[in-house]
């Protein structure tokens, strides 16, 4: 099953437009969570939503064999928590997807992270899709260390006396 | 005050702040004992097995739904009394770490959500005002500015 969530904010078809019409090509099954999709808009589909509850939104993230995402970072969290594959196109500035361009700049910086989940345009989505080139987002060393860092000195400045 | 009970306050808006602001405190409070953590975000289906309040979602532009946000987050507040705020943002945690200044929390927390890794989200540079502590995922975001305000980093979820 193909789950593709796109958060709530703004529309997305440049990423909604090319899964939907893959997955009808290829009769697979999915899961959309759309937000303000226009191409979507008048498809009356029930594996269709514009938003989902959170325990819909595990379900679905569990029974999935591949999660398309923009690059928002709960997508990103999950995938890594429930080590299900990914594929993520940034929403950008100029085509309006976001108020600016902070999606371009995460799968920058987490690179090393999301190696073979990103993609740039969506032809290069439907490429890896077709090649089943998929890559689960593994934490590294520096991940697990940024991690534990965070933890002591916020449980620090939570009970200490400063 | 609340007679010895240390109370934390977790805010953020639903989706990627709460998955990282739930991911953390949870975290923390395994670490810790004689802490009461209460939750506050912007989903109504959400369960958890901590006091989770819901406030509506808004963003910063929009006036009315921001002064209504601010009247809710006082009467958290005011029913809490916790000693400490931390959120991850956006919208929703700004008007609560502006609540929690004017009703004088003792600490209040501010940390800047991974996803922004170029520069400090629009409302974590306006909460910079309101807090005690304005952390950052990004070392190379540290910034010390005027009157000794600085953004630290503090380590991060990934």
């Amino acid at each position: 099953m193909v789950f593709l969530t796109v958060g709530t904010q703004f529309s997305f078809d440049r990423l909604v437009a090319p899964v939907y019409d893959w997955c009808k090509r290829n009769n697979s099954e999915y899961i959309f969570q759309v937000g303000a999709s226009l191409y979507l808009k008048d498809v009356e589909d029930y594996r269709i939503v514009k938003n989902m509850s959170s325990e819909s939104y595990y379900n679905a993230f569990s029974k999935a064999r591949v999660v398309i995402s923009h690059a928002g970072m709960g997508t990103i969290l999950s995938a890594i928590e429930y080590e299900k594959p990914l594929l993520i196109m940034p929403r950008e500035f100029r085509y309006k997807e976001h108020r600016n361009d902070h999606q371009v700049d995460t799968i920058r910086h987490l690179s090393a992270l999301l190696e073979g989940c990103v993609v740039r345009d969506p032809n290069q989505l439907i490429e890896k899709l077709e090649l089943g080139n998929l890559s689960v987002p593994t934490k590294r060393k520096e991940n697990f260390k940024n991690e534990k860092l965070l933890i002591q000195n916020l449980t620090r400045v939570i009970t200490g006396d400063s | 005050m609340n007679k010895g009970k240390n109370v934390v306050l977790a805010v953020a808006s639903f989706g990627g702040h709460w998955k990282q602001l739930f991911h953390i405190v949870s975290a923390i409070q395994s670490n810790t004992d004689n802490v009461e953590f209460v939750y506050c975000t912007t989903d109504a289906s959400l369960m958890i097995e901590d006091k989770l309040y819901v406030i509506n979602d808004f963003s910063a532009d929009n006036k009315i739904k921001a002064l209504g946000a601010a009247l809710f987050s006082f009467k958290v507040l005011i029913k809490e009394r916790p000693n400490v705020i931390i959120t991850t943002g956006a919208a929703p945690g700004l008007i609560m770490i502006i609540s929690a200044y004017l009703l004088r929390v003792k600490k209040r927390i501010w940390l800047d959500s991974i996803a922004n890794s170029e520069s400090i989200s629009k409302s974590g540079k306006l909460a910079k005002y309101f807090t005690t502590h304005h952390f950052t995922q990004w070392k190379h975001l540290e910034h010390v500015g005027k009157n000794n305000r600085c953004t630290i980093y503090i380590g991060a979820i990934l």
